[in-house]
């Protein structure tokens, strides 16, 4: 890794992850705020909405079936981790893999647009550092991000005096950054493909959306109900992990190996490519 | 003993289109290498196989005696590079990026503020705000200041101010004297003329000439206008090694070449009240190099 570039490109992405981070605080912060008055006055009337839902919405709000209803309401009230999940914590894949999509589909190929890349390539740096380094940039801006959501919902609901369990919380920010990262991974893969910012990202953009679309359609119709294993937001069950504090093992090794063989192939690929003027 | 920069039957096809074809120079260390060619002859080509931004076909290229493709880190220690677009990044200054760019090399910034005193540029201002000339000086600053054994210029002085120019030819002056290899590519005959010890021609991705350029100042072709004291017609003109560029009342303009003996010969037997010589140019000989194929001389 060089480290002078990654800390200069960190710092000149400061502003972009303050307020990815000041926004994800901000509706976490609104979520736990907003729940003790939603909590006591709807949760009967929501929990009869929610139950009355297509599959595939619920599915969309990270719900499973009618167990996972019992995670999410208790005695006709919701619980704090199951509004959580609801209103906040099933979407940060979805929102952080935009995020992903954007940044990791131009990692390579932006640079390469700018003429920027002939510049540091010009210098005694490998492509492969190079590449590592952009990419450890990115994961570094997540984290970031995800521990800015992680400590303000913590301290919310340390100040407004409602249960949530910290653990399970910090599981759940773990596994969102996974599967970010892998989202991450085959962005890079992509934009090492074309060194075209507007492909690499229509292609990246696609994978995810249709892996979005995938989760739904097998949460919804029974006959096709094997296509959602084919989707990575399957693998983030938010709702068994801030109510149980289970993790699921094989989506943790789906997203460590989509990740590493995304990034390996990037390596692979970028190493050979002609950088035409 | 190894040479500065090296090339052996160097190739590059994109697909099935033509960049080089068994390019073989070699560039002495301490010599300044001129590379002129047409647009698309292949120069960008070569300075990007140098620098192992693109994968040769075949044939070997080596920095200092280290392979530029599998030891690309090592040799590329011994070089600076300047582009025809140099491309910095806009958000930071000038400092910033040559603090970013001579951090991968072991002298680090060591010559910067003095070059960019020299080169007039403002280094604590972004570069989004620069002009194109001061990019390219900016450029000429990163691929300088960490004091390089091999530099590697292509089309260095596109966008810069004649003052500037000049400048830049005095440091060039300066690091031959230091024993610094150059290989610039160029348009500017003139620059070439003025700084390099030898030239190789590429034309339609192909080595045609390598030349000192003494040599090639040898080979020249003149040009002369001749002034007759009665009114001239092309009859007056023809003979071996002359070609009527233009013929004006009593004057004709003339492009000579091979034996100055037999054009002495033949004006004397003209009633000549005139001859003028404008300033020698190599630019007559480029031309001669650069005609396409099917006009070859």
């Amino acid at each position: 890794m060089s480290l002078t570039l990654y800390l200069r490109l960190l710092r000149m992405s400061r502003i972009s992850v303050m307020a990815w981070g000041v926004i994800l605080g901000l509706w976490g912060l609104l979520v736990v705020s907003i729940y003790p008055s939603i909590s006591h006055g709807m949760g009967d009337g929501m929990e009869g909405y929610i139950e009355a839902m297509p599959q595939g919405m619920k599915a969309a709000f990270g719900l499973g079936g009618p167990e996972d209803l019992h995670l999410i309401f208790d005695g006709g009230s919701f619980t704090l981790p199951g509004y959580l999940n609801v209103e906040y914590l099933a979407w940060l894949p979805l929102v952080l893999g935009i995020y992903s999509v954007v940044y990791c589909g131009g990692l390579i190929s932006k640079e390469y647009e700018r003429g920027t890349l002939d510049t540091l390539l010009s210098q005694p740096l490998s492509r492969n550092t190079f590449l590592l380094t952009k990419f450890l940039v990115f994961a570094t801006q997540m984290s970031i991000i995800l521990i800015a959501s992680l400590l303000t919902i913590g301290g919310a609901t340390y100040l407004t005096g409602e249960a949530v369990d910290n653990s399970n919380l910090l599981l759940v920010h773990v596994v969102a950054l996974f599967a970010t990262l892998s989202i991450a991974g085959y962005s890079t893969l992509a934009s090492c493909i074309f060194l075209d910012s507007g492909r690499s990202l229509a292609l990246a953009g696609f994978i995810t959306a249709f892996g979005y679309f995938l989760n739904i359609l097998g949460g919804s119709i029974q006959e096709v109900s094997a296509l959602k294993f084919f989707s990575i937001f399957y693998y983030y069950d938010s709702l068994e992990i801030i109510g149980k504090g289970t993790i699921d093992g094989a989506g943790i090794l789906l997203y460590s190996s989509i990740l590493a063989g995304s990034i390996g192939s990037s390596l692979v690929l970028f190493s050979r490519k002609d950088l035409t003027s | 003993m190894h040479y500065a920069i090296e090339t052996t039957n160097l190739t590059k096809f994109y697909g099935k289109a033509r960049g080089i074809i068994d390019v073989t120079f070699q560039v002495q260390v301490g010599e300044v290498f001129g590379f002129l060619g047409p647009n698309g002859a292949g120069k960008t080509t070569t300075i990007r196989l140098l620098l192992n931004l693109l994968k040769p076909t075949s044939g070997q290229v080596s920095i200092m005696g280290l392979d530029a493709n599998s030891d690309s880190f090592q040799s590329k220690q011994f070089c600076g590079a300047v582009f025809s677009e140099p491309a910095f990044y806009g958000k930071l200054t000038g400092r910033a990026n040559l603090n970013l760019l001579q951090s991968y090399h072991a002298q680090g910034n060591k010559y910067s503020q003095s070059l960019a005193d020299r080169l007039a540029i403002d280094l604590d201002r972004p570069v989004h705000s620069y002009s194109r000339g001061t990019r390219q000086k900016l450029a000429i600053v990163q691929a300088l200041s960490h004091d390089p054994k091999v530099l590697i210029l292509d089309e260095p002085t596109s966008g810069l101010d004649p003052l500037i120019q000049q400048e830049f030819y005095k440091i060039l002056s300066e690091l031959r004297d230091a024993g610094t290899s150059i290989f610039l590519s160029s348009h500017i005959l003139s620059e070439v003329d003025r700084l390099c010890d030898r030239v190789g021609i590429i034309k339609e991705g192909s080595l045609i000439e390598l030349k000192d350029i003494a040599d090639l100042r040898r080979q020249q072709i003149r040009r002369i206008q001749v002034v007759l004291d009665r009114e001239a017609n092309t009859n007056d003109f023809q003979t071996e090694g002359l070609e009527i560029l233009n013929l004006s009342g009593r004057s004709a303009e003339l492009l000579v070449s091979g034996e100055i003996k037999s054009l002495i010969n033949h004006l004397n037997t003209l009633p000549i009240e005139n001859i003028i010589f404008p300033e020698a140019s190599l630019e007559d000989t480029f031309n001669k190099f650069y005609q396409p194929s099917d006009v070859e001389v």
